[in-house]
């Protein structure tokens, strides 16, 4: 199946590179608003510049929606259009396919992040260690797995066109609690208490943290783990509600 | 002759009501089956759970002797979906490739194009296709494991009909070549063409099964219609061997009987006074009609 996989996944990545509505949300608004954003900045957030701090939020935000974007819309176009049913007659396993979008998706999560760190570095100066490059890319990464999980639970609607609102309740609403547009600093108190819980704000603390030489917040980790499990779980139990009830 | 799938007893229940109601029947290897009935019969239901895309509520389905779940099954079975739908900002061999590569044995890619007739498309995004353009695309994927088994759904609509008579030429090739075909179809004429064999449903449940020629003799009638002068005797004609029923209005004479050609041989040698003959033979249409108004 090591041919279908990869014939799988080629395709997923062509169909990302081709759809310009992806690419400009996830890849070119957190450009912009990176710069627009980014200028008046002198001060500093927890000991880390804030054009650094703040490319970490962009970068962030991108991740989010494209991890959110590309998924649901793809899973719930595929099954309301009849394609799952044409695959279903196929030899090609759904774990296969399944695999195939997620890692490819990972990989675009990987492409995000090496983009906007350039961006970062080349157009606008951030200066950081390689150990805090590629940490922060690391955590980046990993903490964009959740929201895998968030895409696949969310392409599990019925209509194209409720799963584009959901999208973009979803992602906005994740990043203004999460602190992505503004330092959770500036939060009130009982905000803060939600916005520290939100996966959003723990992918982006985490790497934060790493710019500013904190120590590693393990209980983020997990707080992380559990939201992929949770979604994962929901995901999966809904699409076999679905299957069953066909 | 082997057996390519056995149904034996199927059931799909919605609701309260049986969408295919105790269906059981067996295709041999290299048969060419058409399911025709008009909408709502429980043709495309009795297809979804050969392929496994939808469980029977009761009874059992065989395909190559084994459930149509299993992924060797797969391997040997394609199908042409009533609905083709395709990926977005996907080209045409792309996706052809893709197909390709889920199976184990699969068509070489030019051999595809060819089959389907998109050598000129092949470049051009799948979602771009015309209705007909999409039915070959679909019959391309259905196509790509080079399957012994080939379910087609409705696969001419949309189709003009250049096209639809070198897709009936692909499938006659496909029959040669010993492929198991199972299609259903709206066009009686295609499956009076292509079929070796009919399956006809209606209401969930098989109401004629056999070759159209059996069809065609069992569920309409024949008769010699003929132009007789007022004086001919009717009963002149309803003495005539063979002839079961004589219908009369004005000069216009219908002698029913299954054996039309005797018939008119009869009235030819005795000299019987009658001229203008003409045979009437039913065909499918008229079958399926007749069928219908049946109402089972």
């Amino acid at each position: 199946m090591m041919r279908a996989y990869l014939a799988q996944s080629k395709i997923e990545l062509l169909r990302t590179f081709r759809n310009r509505k992806s690419i400009f949300f996830t890849l070119l608004m957190p450009i912009i608003f990176y710069f627009i954003m980014s200028q008046n900045g002198a001060e500093k957030m927890g000991g880390v510049e804030w054009k650094a701090y703040f490319l970490i939020s962009m970068t962030a935000y991108g991740l989010m929606g494209s991890s959110i974007f590309n998924l649901s819309l793809r899973l719930v176009q595929e099954r309301t259009q009849g394609w799952s049913h044409q695959l279903k007659i196929t030899p090609l396993p759904p774990s296969t396919y399944f695999a195939a979008k997620v890692s490819v998706q990972l990989l675009v999560n990987l492409g995000q992040i090496v983009v906007m760190f350039l961006v970062g570095h080349f157009a606008n100066s951030v200066e950081l260690t390689a150990g805090q490059w590629i940490g922060a890319g690391f955590w980046l990464l990993l903490g964009s797995v959740p929201f895998l999980a968030i895409g696949t639970l969310l392409g599990t609607m019925d209509k194209v066109e409720t799963a584009q609102i959901v999208n973009q309740i979803v992602t906005l609403g994740l990043s203004f609690l999460g602190g992505i547009f503004y330092p959770m600093s500036l939060f009130p108190e009982w905000l803060r208490k939600f916005g520290e819980l939100t996966p959003s704000y723990l992918m982006g603390n985490g790497a934060w943290n790493i710019l500013g030489n904190q120590p590693v917040d393990w209980g983020g980790v997990a707080i992380l783990a559990i939201y992929f499990v949770l979604f994962t779980g929901l995901a999966s139990y809904i699409l076999q509600k679905k299957e069953v009830s066909s | 002759m082997e057996t390519a799938i056995q149904l034996s007893e199927v059931t799909k229940q919605y609701a309260a009501k049986n969408a295919v109601d105790h269906i059981s029947f067996t295709i041999g290897k290299g048969e060419i089956v058409s399911i025709l009935g008009p909408n709502g019969a429980g043709k495309t239901t009795t297809i979804s759970m050969m392929l496994g895309l939808k469980n029977p509520t009761s009874g059992s389905i065989q395909i190559l002797g084994r459930s149509p779940s299993e992924r060797k099954v797969k391997q040997e079975i394609g199908a042409m979906l009533q609905e083709v739908s395709v990926m977005d900002t996907v080209k045409v061999s792309e996706l052809i490739q893709l197909f390709r590569s889920y199976y184990d044995k699969s068509l070489p890619y030019e051999h595809l194009l060819k089959l389907s007739g998109l050598e000129r498309d092949a470049e051009i995004m799948a979602t771009s296709l015309s209705g007909g353009q999409k039915r070959r695309l679909g019959f391309a994927l259905a196509m790509a494991g080079d399957p012994s088994v080939l379910f087609l759904d409705e696969p001419t609509v949309g189709m003009d009909v250049t096209s639809r008579s070198e897709f009936w030429e692909t499938i006659r090739l496909l029959k040669d070549a010993g492929k198991t075909i199972i299609l259903t179809t709206h066009y009686l004429e295609e499956a009076d063409r292509l079929s070796d064999r009919i399956i006809m449903m209606n209401h969930g449940k098989i109401v004629a099964d056999g070759t159209p020629e059996e069809i065609k003799n069992r569920l309409t009638v024949k008769y010699v219609s003929v132009t007789a002068d007022n004086s001919l005797e009717l009963g002149t004609l309803q003495s005539i061997p063979g002839v079961t029923e004589v219908e009369r209005v004005g000069e216009h004479v219908r002698l029913y009987g299954d054996d039309t050609d005797a018939i008119l041989i009869h009235l030819v040698r005795q000299n019987i006074a009658v001229r203008d003959f003409d045979i009437h033979r039913g065909n499918l249409d008229e079958a399926f009609s007749n069928l219908m108004k049946e109402g089972v």
